[in-house]
């Protein structure tokens, strides 16, 4: 049931507009940033005891003067074409069958434990260096990939961390120094968090926590808890404050009236 | 008082140049992009809602029913019926309608 109006912006032309080749900063970065501006990224985003965190933040009281960070453009990463064929030189005893040729669309079937799940993770080994399940396993593999340009991949366990942050930053916007969090984005992007959309169609409890874990990603909408969570605190603390702050402004007054009405001036 | 269905018809027709008029009060287009179709859109101007889930059904199976193997096959996903009210026609039972329809 729509009014005349509604129906106009129903049928209003679409707009399609390519998607610009880099990507958009990812919000998390975005958070991190500011945060970093203000010299309270450690105290919001770590995972000490709320106490201590919030003497962190009296501490930087002052904002901390940080040279600014020259804006990071994302480096040149080839777009990996489609994934053609994948041998499994290395890898887990599971699949058995090592050699697999891919279409467009693709069918897995096998029964439970024969390696559906691994043969996923392989390609997911093959991006990211890190599986979503397993990301502590220091697992060993050596896997040849096929792409649609004819092009072929050895990838192994012993490549360099360089080359998966530079994916996260040319294909999720995610800059990153010392961590390893490809995998993340990936799975953010490729898989779709399945108890989050189950919970959401069943409950109107946690909406916003699922929309935002299925929207955003469960990092970010973790910082942003954080963030909430710290600037309630802070609120609070500041609260606290006040009495005293009045309490010293009322004394000082009365000190300069006292240093005023001495004759020595 | 909505617009009839030959002024719907004519405001419909630069952007969507397929638009027909399937009866008395349903519009019929197809919306496509990049020389690609995406939705049929059906559109009734009648000003009068189905009121039972029987209504309902029979309405859909002559209005729709018929042309619902029509074109793409991925456009049965994609059928979208709309029934023009009037702003004021929001009457006490509304709310029900909509939900019987929706």
């Amino acid at each position: 049931m729509v009014t005349e109006d509604e129906l106009e912006s129903a049928v209003e032309p679409l707009t399609l507009s390519p998607a610009d080749a880099a990507p958009e900063t990812n919000v998390l970065s975005v958070w991190t940033n500011l945060l970093e501006k203000a010299g309270l990224d450690a105290a919001v985003l770590s995972e000490a005891p709320l106490p201590q965190r919030l003497t962190q933040i009296e501490k930087a009281s002052a904002p901390v003067k940080t040279k600014s960070k020259p804006a990071i453009s994302p480096p040149v990463v080839a777009a990996l074409p489609q994934l053609r064929s994948l041998v499994l030189s290395k890898f887990r005893d599971f699949p058995q069958q090592r050699s697999f040729d891919f279409g467009t669309v693709n069918l897995i079937f096998g029964a439970n434990g024969t390696g559906k799940t691994s043969l996923l993770e392989a390609i997911e080994l093959l991006y990211c260096g890190k599986t979503k399940r397993n990301p502590q396993a220091a697992e060993e593999y050596e896997i040849t990939a096929k792409f649609a340009d004819g092009k072929s991949e050895k990838a192994s366990s012993s490549r360099a961390q360089k080359t998966f942050r530079d994916r996260n930053l040319a294909w999720y916007g995610q800059s990153e120094v010392k961590t390893w969090n490809l995998y993340l984005s990936f799975a953010q992007f490729n898989f779709l968090d399945t108890d989050a959309a189950v919970s959401l169609s069943d409950s109107v409890e946690n909406l916003e926590e699922d929309l935002s874990k299925l929207l955003v990603g469960p990092q970010a909408s973790q910082a942003w808890r954080e963030i909430e969570r710290m600037s309630e605190a802070v609120a609070g603390k500041l609260r606290e404050l006040r009495p005293l702050q009045t309490q010293i402004q009322t004394e000082t007054t009365t000190l300069d009236a006292r240093i005023c009405g001495q004759p020595w001036r | 008082m909505t617009s009839n269905i030959a002024q719907w018809r004519e405001r419909l027709a630069d952007r969507f140049p397929g638009v027909e008029a399937i009866d008395d009060s349903v519009l019929r287009f197809t919306r496509g992009a990049v020389d690609r179709q995406f939705a049929v859109y059906y559109i009734d101007v009648s000003d009068h809602l189905p009121t039972s889930p029987a209504e309902l059904t029979s309405y859909q199976d002559r209005v729709i029913g018929k042309r619902y193997f029509d074109g793409n096959k991925s456009l049965q996903w994609s059928n979208y019926l709309f029934f023009v009210v009037s702003p004021a026609a929001s009457t006490p039972n509304s709310a029900s309608l909509r939900q019987l329809i929706e």
